[in-house]
């Protein structure tokens, strides 16, 4: 196919010649899209339907902590030094679960849960522009498309499907699933810089995804994932130096660059 | 309302048959959209061994609401995004955690050493996503 598409850039860049990562939107690219935004209380394990027929990425945020002092409005799993036992979020391909910890269940409570459209199907990298180039023009300008049942115009940002307002884009560089099974797996992405990611573990005898948090050994295995300017590094610890080969990874690389 | 709207396929795809998930944009549902960006550095030292050595970052974000946050720790050129958790041995803990409110973000990182004075020094990149939480 020949040239086509549409693209907005960040304020201040030539759309045409900008490096991809000061774009906010691109057609060239994949955006996350919101399935849902929804509030659920009660007591755990609370479970959302999606029915999707897939693993998706969600994120689900606790509205209060009651077990973690000052933690409230804050992402799941919490950080207290015991992941395991603390409150988790299971993405199975109909459903969100949220599951109590083993050791420290927590009293009724609520959380607002977003699940994304996509899914971890394979995009493969591609770059259109590197390189960058900051323009002076600073007035009025963009581009917006307000959500169903509210004015364009009068709006506000939150309530936008997009708007070119937004400070940066939130736009896939590279998505997939590591089954190799064969410990930590190393995924590159050619861009010379870190990047933006969120990454999900699957074990094999399970039917669902869990968000991966780094929770390991300092003097043992880099656990968990993180990324640097040549790979995306995702593996379980054992806890003896090694990496359990019990697990498949779902992940999405951005284009925001880290650093 | 009737039929209305704007769509955008991926390359392959017919624009006006395909499914939702195989569109780069439909106004079916909201992109993720990204707001602010910055970042920070928290740095502290424990007043003795074995006592946690605790700093606190706060970003004033004044959206008057509970955004999507997404925070990366640096460490030797290697990014991990908050929660995290680190253990080194039976001697040394390391904790990142964060909470928001409508106007601020506070990121807590704190690191006890039971053999030496601990101390901590983390550099953090902080993304602020328009989506509304607290709804």
């Amino acid at each position: 196919m020949g040239d086509y598409g549409a693209a907005v850039s960040q304020r201040g860049y030539d759309v045409k010649s900008c490096a991809d990562r000061f774009l906010i939107y691109s057609s060239a690219f994949q955006t996350l899209k919101v399935l849902m935004k929804i509030k659920v209380t009660g007591t755990l394990p609370l479970t959302i339907t999606h029915n999707l027929g897939y693993y998706c990425p969600f994120e689900v945020i606790a509205h209060n902590a009651p077990n973690y002092a000052s933690q409230n409005w804050k992402r799941i799993p919490f950080s207290d030094g015991a992941f395991y036992n603390s409150v988790n979020a299971r993405c199975y391909t109909d459903r969100i679960e949220i599951v109590n910890g083993e050791y420290e269940p927590e009293p009724s409570n609520s959380y607002t849960v977003i699940i994304y459209l996509d899914n971890f199907s394979d995009v493969t990298e591609r770059t259109i522009n590197t390189g960058s180039s900051v323009g002076s023009y600073s007035g009025d300008y963009g581009f917006r498309i307000s959500q169903n049942g509210y004015d364009v115009k009068s709006c506000t940002d939150e309530q936008c499907i997009f708007t070119s307002k937004q400070g940066f884009g939130e736009i896939i560089h590279k998505k997939g699933t590591n089954t190799e099974r064969a410990g930590q797996c190393q995924i590159t992405h050619n861009q010379g810089f870190p990047l933006k990611f969120l990454a999900f573990q699957k074990n094999i005898y399970e039917s669902f995804i869990t968000p991966m948090v780094r929770r390991g050994r300092t003097t043992l295995t880099l656990d968990g994932a993180y990324i640097d300017s040549s790979y995306l590094y995702m593996g379980v610890d054992l806890g003896d130096g090694n990496y359990s080969n019990d697990y498949d990874f779902y992940y999405i690389i951005f284009k925001n660059k880290l650093n | 309302m009737g039929d209305y709207g704007f769509r955008i396929s991926e390359d392959g795809y017919d624009v006006k048959t395909c499914s939702d998930l195989n569109c780069v944009v439909t106004s079916k549902y909201p992109l993720l959209k990204g707001g602010i960006q910055g970042t920070g550095n928290i740095s502290a030292t424990a007043p003795a061994v074995g006592e946690p050595a605790t700093g606190t970052l706060t970003i004033d974000h004044n959206l008057g609401y509970i955004p999507i946050v997404r925070i990366f720790t640096i460490s030797e050129g290697v990014y991990y995004e908050i929660p995290e958790t680190v253990w080194g041995g039976d001697f040394y803990f390391e904790i990142y955690y964060e909470h928001t409110t409508n106007n601020q973000i506070v990121i807590t990182a704190s690191s006890t050493n039971y053999i030496d004075i601990a101390f901590i020094n983390v550099d953090l990149i902080y993304y602020i996503s328009f989506e509304q939480v607290n709804i």
